[in-house]
């Protein structure tokens, strides 16, 4: 069996971090065949959300320098994460960092699949920006697509 | 002829690693001698007290928080004390033991996630928690699992395990039955087991030779090891009533940062936390902790900043022993919290975050509204006293170690004190100017 779970982290009232949060709120149907859970920052011990889970994606705002809205899609088992896809978070351990240890203890799933948003602000109370909210709808279509392979 | 100046030579660290909020650091040296420290923090000022005034009292333990995700039960707990002291109420029997379970819970947490993910990097070289699971992998997994353990008693205690929602002015919104504590008995008594081997292999680690001489200041309480009640005690014979903190611990502003600077009056910097705790009140450990504290090579009072690593592991012990204990001794109170009137008035109380003690003072109209508030975060008041170990340490391994290495054990030195920026940066002063 292939339990399929999305982590779709961020704090909805901080601009585009908020982009996880979106993303799940566009995945919250009965079509989606998948757990949902939407922390407002990765905890170190990430790989315990999935230890039943075989496919996870995970969708998280980050800020690696390139144009707002931009989508990093990335297979996680393939190669590690670059460092510079950072969670825009200064609480949590951030995206990578959670992934890679949890590489280092060989407790990633049997597929993992990252979608990174590129933020543009964050401003606590402001709406995601256009170039975000557009993003969101792509990412949350590429989900779909991806939790619906066989 | 004159001797030629020393050089002079600056360590500037722009984004500390490992420590909870964004803050920076600048050392300046002229040859081995340090001229100038500076602990910069950089993080925006929060206004969290600005924030409170005009707030009812019972929003007080939901605003206060979100002050920090690692130590959110700190504030809540500082926060319903000084406003129940206000009332006239005090929240004691299964109530107040179900509060100090919910503390227990965030010690654990807060610890292991310091411990294990924060500071045992520095001991083995390592830039991380990542690099260290490479060669420590056990250790690692084992500190994940001791601080989920404290997690799952947020949660369920909590409402939820980050800025849990279920404390409230008089006890909780809602307690739990005894069979839903039940499931939590395994995990700990797992973790208490995992806590204690840990502490035996931290006790191996190299410790830098190096002693604060910082007046260490604490709650104090003549039955337990201190957490939510106490007088403030300190080495060098402080004997306080909570009431009187504002008279004895002054803050200031200073330039290079946006927390506040404390100081005890007339007597200078002062430090709070572990080491502070651990001196004051390790007689009243229980009988568990205590025996692992003296395995651990802890006979009694530590002032190497260095081994606070094993304080907290010893804390650590103690807390799951200390939960375990709440719950064994559980049984569900008839009601959820007392319902106490609000009245006009000031309180004042103090509890132990993991990092140190934490301060608030309110003041309240009759109908419950909040006028002023004021919150000392340990942080702002170990800021002075973790720039004076930079100057400790610097000066001690200047001449031994290159500027990489001295960079390092530099930033090794603020990690010692688990410092919370994001804690410390929540003050407000506003100076307005009437120009004519």
């Amino acid at each position: 069996m292939s339990h399929a779970l999305v982590i779709a982290a961020g704090n909805a009232d901080r601009g585009d971090d908020g982009a996880g949060p979106a993303v799940a709120e566009l995945l919250r149907s009965p079509e989606v065949a998948a757990e949902l859970l939407v922390p407002r920052v990765l905890p170190p011990d990430l790989h315990a959300s999935w230890t039943s889970a075989s496919r996870v994606v995970i969708v998280d705002a980050v800020r690696s320098g390139a144009r707002p809205g931009t989508v990093h899609r990335l297979d996680a088992r393939a190669a590690p994460l670059p460092a510079a896809l950072q969670s825009l978070s200064t609480h949590g351990v951030g995206l990578a960092r959670a992934v890679e240890l949890a590489r280092v203890l060989d407790a990633l799933p049997a597929e993992l699949t990252v979608f990174g948003i590129e933020a543009e602000a964050c401003e606590l109370g402001q709406p995601l920006s256009p170039a975000v909210a557009r993003a969101v709808h792509e990412v949350a279509d590429a989900v779909r697509r991806q939790l619906e392979r066989a | 002829m004159s001797e030629p100046e020393p050089e002079v030579k600056t360590i500037h660290v722009e984004a500390l690693a490992r420590v909870e909020g964004e803050g920076a650091l600048r050392v300046r040296l002229r040859g081995d001698k340090v001229e100038d420290v500076q602990l910069e923090i950089y993080e925006p000022p929060r206004f969290f007290e600005a924030l409170l005034a005009g707030r009812s009292w019972l929003e007080a333990p939901d605003i206060t928080a979100r002050i920090c995700g690692i130590c959110p039960v700190a504030y809540q707990m500082s926060a319903v004390h000084a406003l129940e002291q206000v009332a006239g109420v005090e929240v004691d029997g299964q109530l107040g033991a179900l509060r100090r379970l919910l503390y227990c819970g965030e010690w654990i947490e807060s610890h292991a996630l310091h411990v294990f993910m924060l500071h045992a990097p520095d001991f083995f070289g390592c830039a991380d928690a990542i690099e260290l699971a490479k060669t420590q992998r056990v250790w690692v997994e084992k500190g994940l699992r001791i601080r989920r353990a404290g997690n799952a008693i947020l949660a369920l205690l909590g409402g939820r395990a980050i800025h849990p929602i279920n404390v409230r002015v008089g006890g909780f919104y809602r307690t739990p039955t005894r069979a839903e504590l039940e499931p939590l008995v395994p995990q700990l008594t797992g973790a208490r087991d995992e806590a204690l081997e840990s502490l035996e292999w931290l006790s191996g680690l190299d410790f830098p030779e190096v002693e604060g001489d910082w007046e260490l200041v604490a709650l104090v309480h003549p039955d337990e090891y201190p957490m939510i009640r106490g007088r403030l005690g300190s080495t060098h014979g402080l004997d306080l009533h909570v009431d009187d903190f504002e008279e004895h611990l002054i803050e200031a502003h200073v330039e290079h940062s946006t927390a506040l600077h404390a100081t005890l009056a007339g007597r200078g910097p002062y430090l709070t936390g572990p080491l502070a705790r651990f001196a004051l009140n390790h007689e009243r450990l229980g009988p568990l902790a205590a025996d692992a504290a003296r395995r651990a090579g802890l006979r009694g009072p530590t002032r190497n900043p260095f081994r606070s690593i094993l304080v907290r592991m010893v804390e650590v012990v103690q807390a799951l022993d200390d939960a375990l204990g709440v719950i064994a001794g559980y049984v569900q109170p008839p009601r959820p919290h007392l319902d106490p009137a609000p009245r006009a008035g000031i309180g004042r109380a103090a509890t132990e975050a993991p990092r140190g003690t934490l301060l608030h003072r309110y003041e309240l109209d009759a109908a419950g509204t909040i006028l002023t508030a004021r919150i000392m975060p340990p942080t702002s008041q170990n800021q002075p006293s973790i720039e004076a170990d930079l100057v400790r340490v610097v000066e001690a391994f200047a001449g031994e170690l290159d500027d990489a290495a001295l960079t390092w054990r530099c930033e090794q030195a603020v990690r010692n004190h688990d410092p919370c920026i994001s804690c410390a940066t929540h003050f407000l002063k506003l100076e307005l100017e009437r120009l004519p």
